[in-house]
């Protein structure tokens, strides 16, 4: 009895801790969006990521940071962190219009990509296409269990496996194009203008100058340089220093 | 043979020497020596002697002159076996200030060597001192009397029109002799004007004076460039006319060739007045935005190459303009198109038609619209306006608008180069504003335990039950196996029952005693059971390998339960028990030999 008293004390402790925590995280999320609209962009952006630093990953996080960003005149950052917010919250009419807006700041046309068949990936997260595919999944399995042992031919059941069937491929495949689409990692050129070399070093040719808020694909990891893929089909090296990873 | 091949380049030699020695001239003039401001002056230059190639002449100092080239003109004459050409070089000049200029000296290479012409003083007068000096026409009398053999006049078809109308222009040619050769037509000088060329109408013959003329006409049709007075300057036409004069003039003993062959012929040169037009300038209201300067009478057609294109893939609009007016002056038509689209002219052709000496045709436009972004659009209709002349205003004539759907993505700036988008999208002006609620954090389902048990226990759950349902069916298929099985659990259970049922007779304690030991033996050993004697049972477990200490122990046992159920015998409660103990023993005993 003292035992489970003792558990059920620690557990409330813990409890406590993180509903206190989440507390003072919305406070501080909340006070930078003061901040942000009393035109003090560099403040509310500071309290964002301090709130990031603490390990807070929400797409309202992301989103206002990128917004704060922006009006700080920092482009780059500011795609970066919608395509933050968009990876995570995939769809969201405000992250998309963001998007497309800031875009049209970048010197760079055109160089945002979206998943193969957005209309239909963008409506979950790959973890949220994975929870229901492997529920539908699970489904599926347990009415053909129940198939198999009390070998019913009922009409019921035959077309629940037909159902779960279906509605499991189309999940699946909402999942592999989302997961295929994320598997390759995502930056943006944060420099106002960096080198895309040849190679993973200096001396190495420039092969062209990618600006601000540039997006690519990254191919390839080095010690100081990313392997990208630019929009246009050009393979380069870029700094680390002057992009980052979304 | 080398004799004649000597002979021959002497000779070429010769020649060669006279053409090198034979004098050039090159001299030059003007019409005249005094203007005023307004008027303009031809400056002639002549080169003559025997000369095949000519290049143009170079002027210098020219002045405070505007400079016009206005032709040039060839003559090549064979007298006395040298060949001849005059060339002459005219250039129209307009006077930018009153004063007294030197005009010259001109430059022409020829042969190596710099020819040169002395320079000419002439003198500009303000605009209206000069008295008018033209040339009368020919009163009816001087024609009666056959002073003026040949004439020419000139006329416009009306004195008074607007910029860029036509006028047309015309110079006549009367003639009541024989001409030697064909008369050289030089035009009027046109600055300030656009000039078309009109088809000669073929030669007739008209009565002047009593007189029978064959007329010859050109014709030009004129666009005035600016308002103001205008002035077309005189025509020349130089003729040789028959002169019997000379017949009886000459000397009938010169070896002049050129003479001999021109005997009876004189040269006349003829010159038209210059004409003055009133040209009106466009009225300034109701003047529509994007009217480019077309003056006549005009019909548009537009068509669009299509109503769905890709980023970057043009959309044409050929716009068709066809009319009566100088049609090769004719601009494109101004067009706005959406900010997100690039638009520039394509093509033009033109095709100019001069039915009943005026200037008309048609001309193409292919103005080409690319997308920089999809999305639908409506591009504006393609709008041309012109001035007519004949009804004084303006004509707006317009297309019909395009609604057009562009798909694919954004293109990208060729070279990441610091191009520069200047067009921003029109639907979204600033950010959209902030979320105000934090919001959960999503967990990574993706390669959680909870997503690795979702994977796995569908499958462990399949396989269980494709294991447990096959067991089950061959339960089900193996009549032996499956009462030998079941034989245990309703022993079990008959033991429970006969157990309770201790308050019983004794008669019906053991039959159900005996019941459920032989129900037990068939389905332990798959037989039917009942009704198989003593020695049937003893032979059935001596088969099954069955100890003799149990068989013994159960066929005691079977008959006990006779004795009680068909000799009256009472046991008691402790013999009951005992027996039912034996009987747990039996079965237990059975059971473990399995």
């Amino acid at each position: 009895m003292k035992k489970l008293f003792c558990f059920f004390l620690i557990l409330s402790f813990l409890f406590a801790i993180s509903w206190g925590k989440e507390n003072a995280a919305v406070k501080t999320f909340r006070e930078a969006n003061r901040l942000y609209d009393g035109q003090n962009y560099n403040g509310a952006a500071q309290l964002y990521e301090k709130l990031m630093e603490e390990g807070v990953r929400t797409p309202a996080l992301y989103y206002n940071l990128a917004s704060a960003y922006f009006k700080s005149k920092e482009t780059g950052k500011s795609i970066l962190y919608l395509l933050r917010a968009r990876k995570l919250s995939p769809g969201d009419e405000d992250v998309e219009g963001n998007l497309r807006f800031v875009s049209q700041f970048t010197l760079d046309k055109g160089n945002l990509t979206s998943p193969p068949l957005a209309f239909f990936t963008d409506q979950l997260t790959l973890g949220q296409w994975a929870f229901w595919a492997s529920i539908l999944y699970f489904l599926l399995i347990g009415l053909i269990c129940g198939r198999i042992w009390f070998k019913s031919r009922t009409l019921l059941i035959r077309s629940g496996i037909w159902l779960a069937g279906i509605l499991f491929l189309f999940l699946a495949c909402g999942f592999y194009l989302r997961w295929s689409w994320e598997k390759v990692p995502q930056g943006v050129i944060l420099a106002r203008e960096a080198a895309v070399k040849s190679g993973p070093r200096d001396d190495f040719v420039t092969q062209l100058l990618g600006h601000e808020g540039l997006t690519f694909q990254i191919l390839e990891e080095r010690e100081d340089y990313y392997e990208v893929l630019l929009p246009n089909g050009v393979k380069g090296w870029v700094k680390k220093e002057e992009a980052a990873e979304v | 043979m080398k004799k004649a091949f000597f002979l021959s380049l002497a000779v070429f030699l010769f020649f060669l020497a006279a053409a090198v020695a034979q004098d050039v001239n090159f001299t030059a003039a003007v019409d005249k020596d005094k203007l005023e401001m307004g008027d303009q002056l031809t400056l002639s230059l002549v080169v003559s002697g025997n000369v095949q190639r000519i290049g143009d002449p170079k002027l210098k100092n020219i002045g405070d002159f505007a400079v016009y080239a206005s032709g040039r003109s060839q003559n090549i004459t064979f007298s006395n076996g040298v060949v001849t050409s005059t060339t002459q070089f005219n250039y129209v000049l307009v006077p930018k200030k009153v004063g007294t200029f030197s005009i010259g000296p001109a430059e022409l290479q020829i042969g190596g060597k710099t020819l040169t012409t002395a320079s000419i003083m002439v003198t500009v007068l303000p605009s209206g001192s000069v008295p008018k000096t033209t040339a009368p026409p020919p009163t009816e009398t001087e024609v009666r009397e056959g002073l003026k053999s040949v004439f020419v006049s000139a006329s416009v078809d009306r004195s008074k029109v607007f910029v860029s109308e036509q006028v047309t222009y015309t110079m006549k040619f009367y003639q009541a002799v024989n001409l030697f050769d064909n008369p050289e037509y030089t035009p009027p000088s046109v600055v300030g004007f656009w000039k078309e060329d009109l088809p000669q109408p073929p030669s007739h013959f008209e009565m002047v004076g009593g007189r029978r003329y064959r007329v010859s006409e050109a014709k030009i049709a004129l666009f005035p460039t600016a308002a103001g007075s205008q002035t077309i300057g005189e025509a020349t036409v130089k003729c040789k006319i028959e002169d019997f004069e000379s017949y009886f003039n000459r000397d009938p003993f010169s070896l002049d060739l050129d003479q001999f062959f021109n005997r009876g012929a004189r040269e006349r040169v003829l010159r038209t007045s210059p004409l003055n037009l009133e040209v009106l300038p466009l009225p300034e209201n109701n003047q529509p935005d994007d009217f480019t300067g077309a003056v006549g009478k005009y019909q548009m057609r537009v068509d669009w190459n299509k109503k769905t294109t890709e980023v970057n893939q043009p959309v044409t609009a050929k716009v068709t303009i066809w009319g009566t007016g100088n049609v090769k002056s004719l601009a494109e038509p101004k067009i706005t198109a959406p900010p997100n689209f690039r638009t520039f002219l394509s093509a033009s052709s033109e095709r100019v038609t001069r039915e009943g000496n005026k200037i008309g045709g048609g001309k193409i436009f292919e103005i080409s619209f690319v997308p920089r972004e999809p999305g639908s659009f409506e591009l504006p209709a393609v709008a041309f306006s012109y001035f007519d002349p004949a009804n004084r205003k303006y004509v707006k004539l317009k297309g019909a608008p395009l609604n057009l759907t562009v798909t694919g993505t954004r293109e990208l700036a060729g070279g990441y180069s610091g191009v520069t988008q200047k067009e921003l999208s029109v639907r979204q002006s600033d950010l959209r504003y902030l979320k105000k609620e934090l919001g959960g954090e999503s967990v990574n389902f993706v390669g959680s335990p909870g997503f690795w048990l979702l994977q796995g226990l569908p499958l462990i759950l399949l396989g269980a039950t494709v294991v447990l349902r096959r067991v089950r069916d061959k339960e089900e298929s193996d009549v032996s196996y499956f009462r030998s099985k079941r034989a245990s659990k309703m022993v079990k259970k008959g033991l429970k029952e006969i157990f309770a049922a201790s308050s019983l007779p004794a008669v019906e304690y053991f039959s159900r005693l005996q019941k459920m030991l032989l129900d037990y033996l068939g389905d332990r050993y798959n037989v039917a059971a009942w009704g198989m004697t003593k020695n049937e049972i003893a032979a059935l477990l001596e088969a099954n390998t069955v100890g003799e200490e149990i068989k013994s122990s159960l066929l005691e046992l079977l008959d006990l339960t006779d004795r009680a159920r068909f000799s009256g015998w009472q046991p008691t409660r402790v013999e009951r028990n005992q027996a039912l103990a034996q009987a747990e023993e039996v079965i237990r005993t059975l059971e473990g030999s399995r």
